[in-house]
């Protein structure tokens, strides 16, 4: 895997980090029916990855249309480089690179025609356009492959020649939908790794993407159910806010009401879940601060300790609990998305 | 800066396409071949009229043959003598199966009806429900009735020889009883004088008796209103009856004025005065007229007589009338438009299809870069195509090409129009497609317009005029006819010809700019 070769966008102190993305109060509804996108507020930095997690029909792809221009906001602001996305000129389009749900290039050309074929549609000249072709071709790792037809590759070549593609005009800003859909899990390794490589390079990625467990390859991450935002923060803060804390497993000889009491006792234990007749889950505001005065608290009380340890779950189970927590609340006609 | 990269994307497309369709070696061979070979097996298949495989019933009588040899002289281009039999119940059969196409009956009591006072008719059964095959046998055996009706009138003409005979003896008998009479006046013999002018009245009532019987044109006093007479036939047949008959006509009423004048100067006592000299030497003149009238109807062959007037069509075209040369440049025209929508509407269709139109919406380029980009490459593929097709016309088909030297520049002007027209027909064509299959389903339907309503297969003068409008906004319409005179007729274009398509095609392309416009705005 080759190292980033685009050029770096200049880098600044995070405190001036200027937001890439602003979306305010923003909603989207097609025809005469109900807003498919509800109430949308977040914004993006520049040279972050910024994740839009959401389940099939959540409206991502309608987001991600908004943001590039292709869809205008029924109601609300949406600034992308500072501008209107549907009232972008020529220079902000060129900024951006957008790579699409689908394989759309062109299957009868060549992989370096293919690649060829978009600098041109962004005006990129022969002369101008030939080293940056070779480079983005490298960084996918397509470049011995580059006379091979587009038909003739794999799938996951396919992807990596569509982010090619993607690249060459070297944008500044770079919308991703789905990049990993269907594709196998160390091709998926592969795309996040050029994902970082491109935030190294101050880039900006908006990607969205249905696997929750890429949430944690973000720095961003914002959740998405049924058109409105369930959650938006780093994986971590979504991870805590998720449960209302943070988890400490507990396993114990034997748990009783008493115990269950002296723990709730603590001021900062949120909740107390009873796992089985032997274990224990807390839910806590901080572990560094709350785990010594747990374990404190149990040998004060001659209660033996078993094991001890914080958990951190996996993002699969923060997405369910979002999910089911948004579920429970919804009416009952709530609607899914159509992407 | 900016008009380079208008350039690099425009071309961009160009190239795309161009590469898209040398890829495909079976797309350039069906591109190229296929519309070659079809054209050719047209050329080469096409027979032009058609030849209908024909059974003869002939009167059941022992002394006719059923044997096809002796009935040779009938088999002609249309009826194609199969079989001849006697049993007409057998070869209707036979038409109801099929094996045969035309059955024609010769009646047994055809010579009776004739002389009856009646027409002969002859059936001819046929069973298609192909209207033009249909009007084309009726239209043959009328033909053939036709021949036969001056075969039979032209041995009548023949078996009239003797009242032609007859004539020239009664003028002979004219001039010699005038002889007579002459001699009688001279002598002032009137009783002689009176009976030889009595004689001569009698020959002259044989002589209008014998010219009246002749069959001639216009020799019939029904004639005489006829409206032909105001058209070139009627008024060659006035010229036939003033010469000819008529004059004679004139001349026999002449003498019998003068022998009527003649015997009121004998009833006077007047044999040989001036006056009646002056009668004598009147008849005289009439009958050498008569007798020279005689000579001229005499002379005319009954050929002649049948047929006094034969068309001498010329066609001033600079080649010869053919089928493969009528078809060869229209169908040229008519692939080079249908490849034109087909291309076009598919290429923004697939497009649209496969998604590649979200890279361009976000893409710093235009609708109208992308449609300029691809209509280049169209365009170009096309020209080559319509060159290599009009090559090969010439070359393996023999289709003529008039003064090429000088037409080519013109062949590529209809070409080109042809092309810009058809390309942009596409483009509406993509804007009102869906899917794929939509935007080949409109093809279909615009090739099958262009086959009907261009004036292709039937000429468009004999369509109503509003379905003439379908002609009208077809490319092929102006193209087709355009190609013809140039490559047959060494012709200049039609420049409202020129004209119509280039207005069209702009017509088109601005309308399916809009429509791809619309497509890239779907928010």
């Amino acid at each position: 895997m080759q190292t980033f070769t685009p050029a770096p966008v200049v880098e600044m102190p995070e405190r001036n980090v200027p937001s890439i993305i602003e979306m305010k109060n923003v909603s989207k509804r097609f025809g005469k029916g109900k807003p498919t996108i509800r109430d949308l507020n977040f914004s993006v930095k520049q040279g972050q990855i910024f994740c839009l997690l959401g389940p099939s029909g959540s409206g991502k792809s309608t987001t991600l249309r908004m943001l590039n221009g292709v869809y205008r906001p029924s109601e609300g602001d949406v600034r992308v480089l500072g501008v209107e996305p549907y009232k972008f000129g020529k220079s902000t389009r060129a900024q951006i690179g957008y790579m699409p749900q689908q394989f759309v290039l062109f299957p009868e050309l060549s992989t370096i025609e293919n690649v060829n074929f978009v600098a041109s549609v962004y005006g990129m000249s022969w002369f101008g356009r030939r080293e940056k072709v070779r480079k983005a071709l490298e960084f996918v790792d397509l470049w011995e492959a580059r006379n091979r037809l587009a038909s003739q590759l794999s799938g996951g070549m396919q992807r990596r020649l569509e982010l090619a593609a993607t690249l060459v005009h070297q944008p500044k800003l770079i919308f991703v939908d789905e990049p990993t859909a269907g594709i196998d899990p160390i091709l998926r390794a592969k795309f996040w790794e050029h994902f970082k490589s491109l935030r190294d390079t101050g880039r900006t990625l908006f990607v969205t993407t249905q696997y929750v467990t890429e949430a944690d390859y973000c720095d961003m991450v914002a959740i998405l159910n049924r058109g409105r935002l369930l959650a938006i923060g780093t994986p971590e803060d979504i991870r805590r806010n998720a449960f209302g804390g943070e988890i400490i497993n507990l396993s114990l000889g034997e748990i009783n009401g008493s115990i269950v009491r002296l723990l709730k006792s603590l001021p900062d234990v949120n909740r107390v879940q009873v796992i089985s007749s032997e274990s224990i889950r807390l839910t806590v505001g901080d572990t560094g601060e709350t785990l010594p005065e747990i374990i404190n608290l149990l040998q004060q009380n001659n209660i033996e300790i078993q094991t001890i340890e914080p958990y951190r779950p996996d993002f699969e189970e923060v997405f369910v609990r979002l999910m089911e927590t948004d579920n429970a609340n919804l009416p009952a006609d709530a609607e899914e998305v159509h992407e | 800066m900016f008009l380079y990269q208008i350039i690099v994307q425009i071309f961009a497309f160009v190239r795309k396409e161009l590469f898209g369709a040398l890829r495909q070696p079976r797309l350039i061979l069906s591109l190229v071949l296929g519309p070659f070979l079809i054209l050719a097996l047209f050329g080469l298949g096409f027979q032009g009229s058609s030849r209908y495989n024909t059974t003869l019933v002939v009167p059941n009588q022992p002394d006719i043959s059923t044997n096809v040899a002796d009935y040779k002289d009938l088999d002609k281009q249309t009826f194609h003598l199969v079989n001849v039999t006697k049993n007409e119940v057998e070869a209707r059969a036979k038409l109801d199966q099929g094996e045969t196409d035309v059955v024609i009956v010769v009646p047994p009591d055809a010579l009776d009806e004739i002389y009856n006072g009646r027409n002969a008719k002859f059936p001819a059964y046929y069973r298609s429900l192909n209207p033009i095959q249909a009007n084309y046998i009726e239209y043959s055996t009328y033909v053939y009735a036709s021949e036969f009706d001056k075969v039979i009138l032209r041995q009548a003409i023949a078996a009239s020889k003797p009242q032609t005979a007859q004539l020239k003896e009664s003028t002979d008998q004219i001039n010699s009883s005038t002889d007579a009479l002459d001699r009688a006046m001279q002598s002032n013999n009137l009783i002689e004088a009176k009976l030889q002018a009595q004689r001569l009245r009698t020959a002259t009532q044989v002589s209008r008796a014998a010219l009246n019987s002749l069959i001639l044109p216009g020799n019939s006093p029904a004639n005489s209103n006829d409206p032909q007479s105001k058209v070139l036939g009627g008024r060659v047949t006035d010229t036939i009856v003033k010469g000819g008959t008529g004059r004679a006509k004139t001349d026999l009423d002449n003498i019998d004025t003068k022998l009527n004048a003649l015997d009121d100067g004998f009833n006077r006592g007047d044999a040989n005065s001036a006056p009646q000299r002056a009668n004598l030497e009147s008849i005289r003149q009439s009958n050498a007229s008569l007798s020279d009238q005689s000579n001229k109807v005499a002379n005319i062959p009954p050929a002649v007589i049948v047929e006094p007037v034969l068309s001498e069509a010329k066609n001033l075209a600079s080649t010869k009338v053919s089928y493969i040369n009528f078809y060869g440049p229209a169908v040229v025209i008519l692939l080079l438009q249908h490849i034109a929508i087909t291309l076009a509407s598919l290429s923004n269709v697939r497009d649209r299809l496969i998604g590649a139109i979200e890279i361009f919406r976000v893409a710093p380029i235009g609708p109208t870069q992308i449609l300029t980009g691809k209509f280049i490459s169209f365009a170009l593929m096309l020209l080559v195509l319509g060159v290599i097709l009009i090559t090969l016309n010439n070359q393996l088909l023999g289709v003529p090409f008039v003064n090429l030297q000088a037409n080519w520049i013109w062949a590529l002007a209809v070409i080109g129009v042809t092309i810009y027209a058809s390309i942009g027909l596409g483009y509406l064509v993509a804007g009102l497609s869906r899917t794929e299959s939509q935007a080949v389903q409109f093809s279909m339907i615009l090739l099958l317009a262009s086959i009907f309503f261009t004036g292709f297969v039937v000429p468009l003068s004999q369509f109503a005029e509003y379905v003439r409008y379908i002609g009208y906004a077809l490319p092929m319409t102006f193209g087709s006819a355009n190609l013809q005179g140039v490559m047959l007729d060494n012709r200049i274009p039609d420049l409202p010809f020129l004209l119509i398509p280039l207005g069209l095609g702009t017509v088109y392309l601005l309308l399916g700019r809009y429509l791809y416009r619309r497509q890239f705005n779907i928010g």
